[in-house]
């Protein structure tokens, strides 16, 4: 059951099957979903159809130090630094093992080593800003990094993206991708962040926000943060 | 849509043992920084690789630039993004076929800027047997030609439209949109 077929149109809009929309008041053009988002129903097949396209031997290996966004160039990066851990389960909790995690993210001052960043801030030469790394077997995932700073969105003066780290979730097969983003607790951008404000229910919006750890923090060197990332929409069956 | 007594019992107990499913959100604009890592196709034997060359589309044929078009098959997986024209390429071998199915290659295509699911197709080959295909075997000739990319001199070619009367068929799975909320 989706509160899509619950509330009628407005969550579909959102969400069904693929699209965010901005809410109201940010300064960016909405895309047309009538030009841009499918108008036929999805064809639904059985997943071994869909799977049986996966590859035999997974997404690669990352290579020792992957995970640690410190240490990839010569000079230690500008910033907070700090450790981002947590564990990847599906809805029953059971771990996600073996899934490739990627995050990619901003340096210190705000900005991407990206050429569409048009931001007016300074490039850390320390810091390139993307880390991947494989679970566990108990689904556990570590990175260590800085904390990113703020950017503006567009020309708004009240709308910026708070502080925050991407994640991209790979898994065994084609029906296991899964992307979000992770913030940081406290921040006051949060409430008007444009990306944030695309999830219309309070509650998971919040189901974003990493939570300070200090299980995860090296002492003297890291602030720990610990983020868990639930999968939906893989697993249709628990496990008895 | 009926709910199971099994459903009403997940669902009231979310905040006991049912974990509620992190939120989706787009890629967003920088996203080929840490996506754009190394991916490999390793066909273990002398298969020839070729390029499959295409542009991802609008409903107006306009290009939908900075999209990810990751694809899998047995062998390995690639991934890659649209320029402003739309287009992408990439280089695999075709596939082995698997029982009772042609070889093909599965597509998944993120527009960054909107998308918080990759949309799921299928890449078949002209000059297969594909009529034998399970898969194809559901769908009406229509929804096959949105699959089937054409033989070029290094390879093939397929564009995905993403709506519009050639709109590409999308492909779904039981349980698909279960994290919505």
């Amino acid at each position: 059951m989706h509160l899509a077929e619950q509330e009628g149109t407005r969550v579909r809009e959102y969400t069904e099957p693929w699209w965010v929309k901005l809410p109201e008041g940010f300064s960016t053009p909405n895309f047309d979903t009538t030009i841009w988002s499918p108008r036929k129903p999805l064809v639904i097949v059985q997943s071994r159809l869909i799977d049986a396209s996966a590859p035999v031997y997974g997404y690669g290996t990352p290579e020792p130090g992957d995970n640690d966004l410190t240490a990839q160039h010569a000079g230690v990066p500008l910033g907070e630094h700090i450790t981002v851990h947590g564990r990847v389960t599906d809805s029953w909790g059971r771990p996600a093992r073996d899934m490739l995690v990627e995050i990619w993210q901003a340096n210190a001052a705000g900005k991407y080593v990206h050429d569409h960043d048009p931001t007016p801030k300074p490039h850390d030469p320390n810091f390139t800003g993307a880390g991947r790394t494989l679970t566990d077997a108990d689904g556990w995932y570590t990175f260590r990094t800085i904390k990113p700073g703020s950017y503006p969105w567009w020309k708004d003066r009240e709308a910026w993206r708070a502080q925050h780290i991407h994640f991209g979730l790979t898994g065994r097969g084609l029906t296991e991708r899964y992307v979000t983003q992770m913030q940081f607790p406290g921040d006051p951008l949060i409430e008007r962040d444009p990306v944030v404000s695309t999830i219309p229910d309070a509650k998971a919006r919040e189901r974003l926000i990493c939570q300070l750890d200090w299980e995860a923090a090296i002492p003297g060197i890291t602030i720990g943060y610990r983020f868990d990332i639930v999968l939906g929409g893989m697993n249709a069956t628990p496990e008895h | 849509m009926t709910t199971t007594a099994d459903e009403k019992n997940l669902a009231s107990n979310d905040a006991n043992d049912h974990l509620v499913p992190t939120p989706r959100t787009i890629l967003g604009p920088y996203f080929t920084l840490g996506m754009g890592l190394r991916s490999a196709v390793e066909p273990g034997d002398d298969r020839t690789p070729f390029t499959v060359t295409g542009r991802v589309l609008n409903g107006l044929g306009q290009p939908a630039a900075m999209s990810m078009i990751e694809t899998n098959q047995p062998e390995g997986w690639t991934r890659t993004f649209t320029g402003p024209d739309g287009a992408f390429e990439f280089t695999t071998v075709k596939p082995k076929a698997l029982p009772g199915r042609a070889p093909h290659l599965a597509l998944l295509v993120t527009v960054g800027s909107f998308m918080i699911r990759p949309a799921v197709t299928f890449l078949y080959f002209p000059d297969e047997a594909n009529d034998t295909d399970e898969l194809l075997a559901q769908l009406s000739p229509e929804q096959r030609a949105t699959m089937l990319a054409r033989a070029t001199d290094g390879g093939y070619e397929l564009d995905i439209h993403l709506a519009g009367e050639s709109e590409t068929t999308f492909l779904g799975w039981p349980g698909l949109l279960d994290d919505e909320e």
